[in-house]
């Protein structure tokens, strides 16, 4: 026993934090991907989020079938992400970098009170799949087979995107974009289709981690703003466009709230802002990040 | 540079001079000249230094607490309440500004964020005994003052208390067009288009973004200390970060590349907010996609823009 | 557009003029007389009383203080249906205090400077009723307070007419706590808010504890207001082992946790207690959720069946607004009603004669009996306890709840005028 928890307790709590980070893990790599490649940060990413639950909502709605949602859902949001990119983002490139930032801080709001008026104030509940419901027996803890899914398939999508940037031509062009924008463009790429896509997939993230986080917490339209700040924090944290930086943040910062809580409840929102403080201020560029990058 | 930016601050003081008889009511007028000296103090940082900080609620907060408090537990007069507020702020932005701007750019942002948030912490449930928690520190007693032997109360009337505010605030724009147009506001803006060359010139530039850091919250604790003062009560909303997304708004507004851009800003920004929320709820949606259309369109802010068009017209005779 | 159309003498009216001018007549207008949110249309024949309407309607609580705007209006239009109030019309003015403390007192200034209200009545939060509460007392304006907070009826908030239709945590907490260690065990968890009311439910549940000491306290867990993810609380709840946990969340996190204990299998270990609801966290949170949990109200729209004045203001907020009415729209309700039949009987707007009006009366105006205690103005009324209906005993739509307790009003229940700071 530490400090009056038992052994299997702090394995629970473990867990616990493991499957809370990786949420958070899903937002990020969106958020990542887009600052580093297109050093855009996109403050309008919890709207995406949220505008992917609503996705969700809407499809089960017409279909009744979650798997279908599924993939409806990042294609959806992704095009949204599309149609703001071209817009509102593109006209920005080549002006000052904090730019994007403030447009996508005004869309927020733009894309908040548009659910709002559409969809109303109250949040709906967001049932979780039959085939999914009921807990899991883990030895340690009882836990819902809903969220094992969810980091069962988080992990997937990460390893997926994983692939995608490593073994493919098109994630050799946006790691090199990431790395030195000017070199790739010098070798005859046309950047501005490639920011379009990755701020697509970005968004089309962020929409799959909204209609995943439904069932564990309802849909409304302030869920992305709740989630926002923590998102930032996990990337700058990880590294502006550390993917690897991005999971491991993620996973980092769900145990450090989990055990927080279990100890020091009354800490426990804040803590996540004491670590950013703390690693920015021994790792400058985060955990994985690269020096230069974004100055 | 044209009559008319280097003598802008003058008419600005002119226009805020009459406010409580443009406006509707005294108490709009109030709030845009609290939140325009915030986001004049803003631009210090943002518009002149290039620095964009996320985090300048703490420092409009400090000052809230700091006048606040003192006010209410120390019993002190009203121009001590002030002054404790102001020094909160800039002592918080001696620590704050020492650690963040080690870094730059959006590493800086993030970090100026999560010192706002972690003051916002300690007023919400570290102190909350003191500062009330959510519920704001109320009941805070303003202090009649003596002018040469009268005594009077500031918040006789929702004018007297205006033109107290006033005074502060034309002095503060007096100061900080005396700070930004000397060399030391030449050094900030060197910093702003290219820090390594300033270096190269010769200028210690993390002591001189210091120090602006340092103005800068001077001016929006100066902000805050007033605040506390006309609204009685020290509100926990002014250090929660989209305070600091408020001050970021209505100086972009306004034009954060000129001198008085955030107050018109601060202006604007205010009088929409309370015109359209008379008409809906959905006011955040209007307030959001004008400042995109700005952030599009006029990147130079009202004033900026206006100021470009009168240059222009110039030009062409 | 080339600049020859802004030559003077050209008679023709280019199409950017137009629009400024459009633009600063419209401005102007907008200007002179910023209308309402609701006016009734003969406000202007005679000059009309003046309701000052605050409600949080941005931010977490919208909903419910739309439900309060709209159970104000309908005791308004009720008023101006018969010929309006002392034969004159009642014009209800609606601001926003955006659950912000700073707005909530720019706002009070705006009604009470510029708009010039006769009577008040608000807010959601209890942070911005207390804004507006300071404002009203500079102006001697009487103010109907609707919703929850300890320090509207104490020193040294509270004013000669300040009046309090909303509970206090304090009443609620003792009416609950009784109730639940009677039926529900003896051994407590508490998962409490990091805000105003969260604190105050929590303090007072302890005082409760004091004078019962056969109840066991076996811990808190804090959370912060509007976190998403609880799941990390329910480790050292489970292993504590309470038979109630009891919890202060309230809005979204009302609703996920809810939802949160129902995923992680709290329900078949322990009783679960939320220290309030409403309609609308219910039903974000889904009947699966709310299936088994406890909870505490003041007013619940299915008391139609048992008490008439609830069926009077149920149906009739259906047949205007299309749903049973939260109870928060009660409060609303309840409150205008009081604040204006105090207005009507006194046959004058003079404060002094309605507080007189309002003073130790008892009345019924949508739940039951109520009275008004004399040394604070704070209603005394009926509490409830709700239990979660199971999914299949759920039949109609918004009836999520069975009424299984109630705590009769009693003046014991609240902290005693002493202690509130009034004298004798």
């Amino acid at each position: 026993m530490i400090g009056g928890i038992s052994y299997a307790s702090l394995i629970t709590q473990l867990f616990m934090g493991l499957q809370i980070g990786l949420v958070y893990v899903l937002l990020a790599i969106g958020l990542s991907l887009i600052f580093g490649l297109m050093t855009v940060v996109n403050f309008a990413h919890g709207s995406f989020f949220m505008f992917g639950a609503y996705m969700g909502l809407f499809m089960m709605g017409l279909t009744g079938n979650f798997w279908v949602s599924l993939v409806f859902v990042p294609l959806a949001t992704g095009l949204l992400g599309l149609v703001v990119e071209r817009f509102t983002v593109r006209p920005l490139y080549g002006r000052d970098l904090n730019d994007p930032l403030l447009l996508t801080f005004g869309l927020q709001f733009v894309m908040v009170e548009s659910v709002r008026l559409i969809w109303g104030t109250t949040g709906f509940p967001f049932d979780t799949p039959s085939a999914l419901t009921g807990p899991v027996n883990l030895g340690f803890a009882l836990f819902p087979l809903y969220r094992i899914f969810v980091i069962v398939i988080t992990a997937l999508i990460i390893f997926l995107l994983w692939v995608f940037l490593e073994k493919t031509s098109l994630g050799l062009i946006i790691r090199g974009g990431t790395r030195d924008s000017l070199m790739v463009r010098v070798l005859g790429i046309d950047l501005s289709k490639v920011w379009f896509l990755v701020f697509g997939i970005g968004t089309g993230l962020a929409g799959i981690a909204g209609v995943l986080a439904a069932p564990m917490r309802g849909v409304h339209p302030d869920m992305g703003i709740d989630m926002l700040i923590q998102a930032f924090v996990v990337v700058v944290v990880g590294g502006m466009g550390s993917l690897k930086g991005a999971v491991i943040a993620g996973i980092l910062i769900g145990v450090v709230v989990s055990f927080t809580t279990l100890f020091y409840p009354m800490m426990g929102e804040v803590v996540i802002f004491i670590s950013m403080a703390v690693v920015l201020l021994i790792r400058p560029s985060g955990l994985f990040g690269e020096e230069g990058l974004l100055e | 540079m044209s009559f008319l930016s280097t003598r802008s601050y003058l008419g600005l003081i002119l226009v805020i001079a009459v406010l409580p008889f443009i406006l509707p009511y005294e108490a709009i007028a109030t709030q845009i000249l609290i939140f325009g000296l915030f986001a004049m103090g803003y631009n210090i940082l943002l518009g002149y230094t290039g620095l964009l900080s996320f985090g300048h609620a703490a420092f409009f907060g400090l000052g809230t607490y700091g006048a606040g408090l003192s006010l209410v537990y120390l019993k002190v007069g009203l121009f001590t309440g002030l002054l404790i507020g102001v020094t909160a702020a800039v002592l918080g932005a001696m620590a704050v500004g020492f650690l963040c701007l080690k870094r730059k750019g959006i590493y800086f942002a993030m970090l100026t964020l999560a010192f706002g948030q972690l003051f916002y912490f300690l007023a919400l449930v570290v102190f909350d005994n003191y500062t009330g928690g959510d519920n704001g520190l109320r009941g805070v007693p303003v202090p009649p003052i003596s002018v040469g032997g009268l005594e009077f109360s500031i918040i006789k009337s929702p004018l007297s208390f205006y033109y107290f505010a006033f005074i502060f605030c034309a002095l503060s724009i007096l100061i900080m067009n005396r700070i930004l147009h000397s060399p030391f506001g030449a050094v900030l803006q060197s910093i702003r288009e290219n820090e390594k060359r300033s270096q190269s010139c010769g200028y210690n530039t993390n002591r001189v973004k210091w120090v602006a850091f340092l103005f800068s919250a001077f001016f929006s604790g100066l902000a805050g200390s007033l605040h506390a003062v006309y609204y009685q009560l020290a509100a926990l909303n002014t250090l929660y970060w989209t305070n600091s997304g408020t001050a970021v708004m209505m100086t972009i507004l306004g034009g954060m590349g000129t001198f008085i851009g955030p107050f018109v800003g601060a202006g604007v920004f205010l009088l929409i907010e309370d015109v359209i929320s008379v008409y809906t709820v959905s006011w955040q949606l209007f307030v959001g996609a004008i400042f995109m259309l700005f952030v599009l369109f006029f990147p130079l802010g009202i004033w900026g823009t206006l100021q470009e068009k009168f240059r222009l017209w110039r030009l062409r005779g | 557009m080339s600049k020859d159309k802004f030559k003077k003498g050209e008679g023709r009216i280019s199409r950017r003029t137009f629009l400024k001018g459009a633009a600063a007549l419209g401005g102007a207008a907008a200007w002179g007389g910023v209308p309402a949110l609701s006016r009734t249309s003969w406000a202007q024949a005679k000059k009309p009383i003046k309701l000052g309407g605050l409600y949080d309607l941005t931010g977490p609580f919208a909903t419910e203080s739309e439900d309060q705007r709209k159970a104000t209006l309908m005791v308004v239009d009720e008023y101006n249906d018969k010929g309006g109030l002392l034969g004159r019309p009642i014009e209800l003015i609606v601001r926003d205090s955006k659950l912000k403390t700073d707005e909530a007192a720019l706002k009070a200034k705006e009604l009470v400077e510029k708009e010039k209200v006769d009577l008040a009545i608000g807010t959601l939060g209890a942070h911005t009723v207390v804004a507006y509460n300071i404002e009203c007392k500079k102006h001697n304006i009487p103010l109907m307070g609707i919703c929850q907070t300890d320090d509207l009826n104490k020193m040294p908030d509270w004013g000669p007419y300040t009046f309090h239709e909303g509970l206090t945590p304090y009443i609620t907490s003792q009416a609950e706590a009784t109730w639940i260690a009677k039926n529900l065990g003896t051994k407590w968890y508490f998962m409490v808010g990091q805000w105003a009311f969260g604190q105050q439910i929590y303090n007072s549940y302890l005082k409760f504890l004091e004078k019962n000491p056969g109840i066991t306290h076996l811990g808190k867990s804090d959370y912060p207001l509007g976190g998403t993810e609880y799941s990390m609380h329910f480790t050292k709840i489970i292993d504590a082992k309470p038979e109630v946990l009891i919890t202060t969340g309230f809005g979204k996190d009302h609703t996920n946790q809810a939802k949160q204990m129902t995923d992680f299998g709290l329900k078949s270990k322990m009783k679960i207690f939320f220290v309030l609801t409403d309609l609308m966290m219910a039903k974000e949170a889904g009947q699966a959720s709310m299936a088994g949990m406890y909870c505490g109200t003041h007013f619940y729209w299915e008391m139609q069946d048992t008490i008439p004045t609830a069926k009077t203001f149920v149906q009739a907020f259906i047949k205007r607004w299309g749903r049973p009415p939260t109870g928060y729209a009660g409060y609303a309700y309840g409150g205008a009603k009081e604040l204006l039949g105090a207005v009507e009987r006194a046959k004058a707007l003079d404060p002094e004669k309605i507080r007189k009006q309002l003073e130790g009366r008892s009345y019924d105006n949508y739940k039951g009996k109520q009275w008004w205690r004399k040394c604070d103005h704070q209603s005394m009324q009926d509490f409830y306890v709700l239990k979660g209906r199971e999914p299949k005993d759920a039949t109609k739509e918004w009836a999520f709840f069975d009424v299984v307790g109630k705590t009769d009003a009693d003046e014991k229940l609240e902290r005693t005028c002493e202690e509130l700071g009034f004298k004798g």
